[in-house]
């Protein structure tokens, strides 16, 4: 094979990219699967924003106003599926599948036609997905998916033909996630450049070999739970079925199993883009870069063995509810210590405040106050009443908004002059950094009360002594909304032109890390690395 | 125009084998961890 390739070498072929669709429908490049990869999650970021948007005009009052129930309810479900599967781990993957192989000196992703697939896998899910919800106008077709986005039996056994179409799309999204993965840790460990050892990569490389063996070992699990569930709806099993001796209980096991682990793949990719923005802005080097790495791995370790906090009401014993708060609790402890590293990076540094560092500054903060809340949810006694409320939908919305979309914003705009050559404009993103932060702020902060008041998320209608916390809850929630129109016009103005970004446009970039991207052209040429790249 | 397996020639020795076995005893994990929820944890979550 490679003795056929030799002789095939060197035969005057350009090496640009190919003309039409065949450049995107074929690709096995990892900048241009990059790309599609951030492109479809821009799309689903407008979906699911536009689903939020809905629920949040829905609860601007008491009452019915203008969805069903039973919608409102497949809204809040597909919102959370889009939101977690088709914009932040899409994105992320996008940002692995540009920088990972220009950052570790790789000519491309270790198995460039498998990350094809893997990419368009994504869109027919989406279907599937779309479908689940559009099939309900169908007469016949049973009840809409209004379970949310857990799938809880029994209900999700009782739902209609949507519920299949959206266990199917779950396994392409599976399947997606398992092949990226296994691309991105194949190519971690074995495609790095001569010189660069394991404990010399930049920090979001380690964030993605973390993510990417924690999506390998979560991700058929909930394949398996969901099949399980398949099953029990078409093949008379009884997994889920107390009456045939299942337990719905298991699934919820199963469920959590992955959903929680799920959470830190949504927030590794981040903390791996703060390891290099604030460095960059702070113009030091990172601080604790080795510790930084032995509290991820504390994290991936802890995260997959503490998901039974998400279901202490369902009568554990005594012994099983204890460890999974002790051991919910100690997760705060690597987190922490993560935030001390980059609070520690920026003290004493020259520090600019372009728009990723402004991102970056504002998860330290946020996540940290989601971290307080989850500290509270962690404690059993107090769980038991936030359980099911708006502190709760709060607590996680701190968490992930900050924690995963931030850091994806702040890795937008870090690296947009690298994608596209251009610099975005400053101006236009402090705008944007400002008005996002203020309108999620305005939209999630009153959650808190709402919740600890006692109302129960999930529900179209509500009590009338709610109705304050709602509507300014509607009002940011409109503003963070639209505030998006503003990033979408960003984007296509830095794709379209501007000032010419030069190969390293932040000037502290590369400081600490040994990143290979900044040694090539803004944009990189089409195949990034012919040559060995040399680490000095 | 040159194949991504070419340019891995190219810029540094052929790691294609050790990609595939790479990949395969990721698959296999990922595989066994899937099939368990089938074999195993049935009997193993009581309610309490």
């Amino acid at each position: 094979m490679s003795a056929v390739i030799h002789e095939a070498h060197d035969d005057g072929h350009h090496d640009g990219p190919p003309a039409g669709f065949k450049r995107w429908l074929y690709s096995t490049n990892h900048k241009d699967i990059g790309t599609m990869y951030l492109i479809f999650a821009l799309v689903m970021l407008f979906l699911g924003g536009a689903m939020a948007m809905l629920i949040r005009v829905e609860l601007f009052m008491p009452g019915l106003q203008i969805v069903e129930p039973d919608f409102y309810n497949n809204l809040v479900t597909d919102h959370a599926l889009i939101m977690v599967f088709g914009l932040v781990m899409p994105a992320a993957a996008g940002m692995a599948n540009w920088m990972i192989p220009m950052m570790i000196g790789a000519p491309d992703m270790a198995l460039p036609r498998m990350n094809n697939m893997s990419f368009w896998l994504l869109p027919a899910a989406a279907i599937l997905l779309v479908s689940s919800m559009a099939v309900q106008f169908i007469p016949g077709t049973g009840v809409p998916v209004n379970t949310g986005w857990t799938l809880y039996p029994p209900l999700s056994v009782q739902t209609g033909l949507g519920m299949d179409l959206l266990i199917f799309s779950v396994h392409l999204l599976g399947i997606s996630s398992i092949m990226a993965s296994i691309n991105i840790v194949t190519t971690i460990l074995n495609m790095r450049a001569p010189g660069m050892p394991l404990m010399k990569m930049p920090l979001f490389v380690w964030a993605w070999l973390f993510t990417g063996l924690l999506l390998i070992i979560i991700m058929p699990v909930l394949a398996g739970g969901v099949t399980m569930l398949l099953f029990d709806r078409h093949f008379g099993t009884s997994f889920f079925d107390a009456a045939g001796g299942g337990d719905p209980v298991l699934f919820q096991h199963l469920f959590w199993f992955f959903g929680h682990p799920e959470v830190y793949v949504l927030l590794l990719p981040s903390i791996g883009v703060l390891g290099l923005v604030i460095p960059t802005f702070s113009r030091k080097p990172l601080f604790g870069y080795k510790p930084l790495v032995f509290f991820m791995g504390f994290l991936f370790a802890l995260g997959l063995v503490v998901w039974a906090h998400h279901q202490y009401t369902i009568g554990m014993s005594l012994g099983a509810t204890t460890y999974f708060m002790i051991g919910t609790i100690l997760i705060s402890i690597p987190v922490g210590l993560m935030i001390f590293n980059f609070i520690f990076t920026m003290w004493r540094g020259s520090m600019t405040f372009e728009t990723p560092m402004l991102f970056a500054i504002a998860i330290i903060l946020m996540f940290s106050f989601a971290g307080v809340t989850g500290v509270m949810l962690a404690v059993v006694p107090a769980d038991l009443q936030y359980h099911d409320t708006y502190f709760v939908v709060a607590h996680f919305h701190y968490a992930l908004i900050p924690g995963a979309v931030f850091g994806l914003y702040a890795g937008v705009f870090y690296w947009l002059p690298k994608w596209t050559g251009h610099m975005y404009n400053e101006t236009h993103g402090k705008i944007f950094f400002w008005w996002t932060t203020l309108s999620f702020n305005l939209t999630f902060f009153p959650q808190h009360f709402s919740g600890l008041a006692g109302m129960p998320r999930r529900i179209v209608d509500y009590n009338i002594q709610y109705i304050e916390f709602n509507q300014i809850s509607s009002i940011g929630g409109i503003l963070f909304g639209l505030s998006h129109l503003l990033f979408l016009y960003i984007i296509i103005k830095t794709v379209k032109g501007g000032e010419k970004a030069t190969d390293k446009p932040w000037e502290g970039a590369q400081i600490g890390t040994p990143g290979l991207e900044w040694t090539l052209p803004s944009p990189p040429p089409f195949h990034s690395f012919t040559t060995p790249p040399q680490i000095k | 125009m040159k194949d991504n397996e070419q340019l891995d020639i190219e810029a540094k020795k052929d790691m294609s084998a050790a990609n595939i076995w790479t990949a395969i005893v990721l698959i296999t994990i990922a595989i066994i961890v899937g099939m368990m929820p089938f074999f195993y944890l049935k009997d193993m979550v009581v309610p309490g």
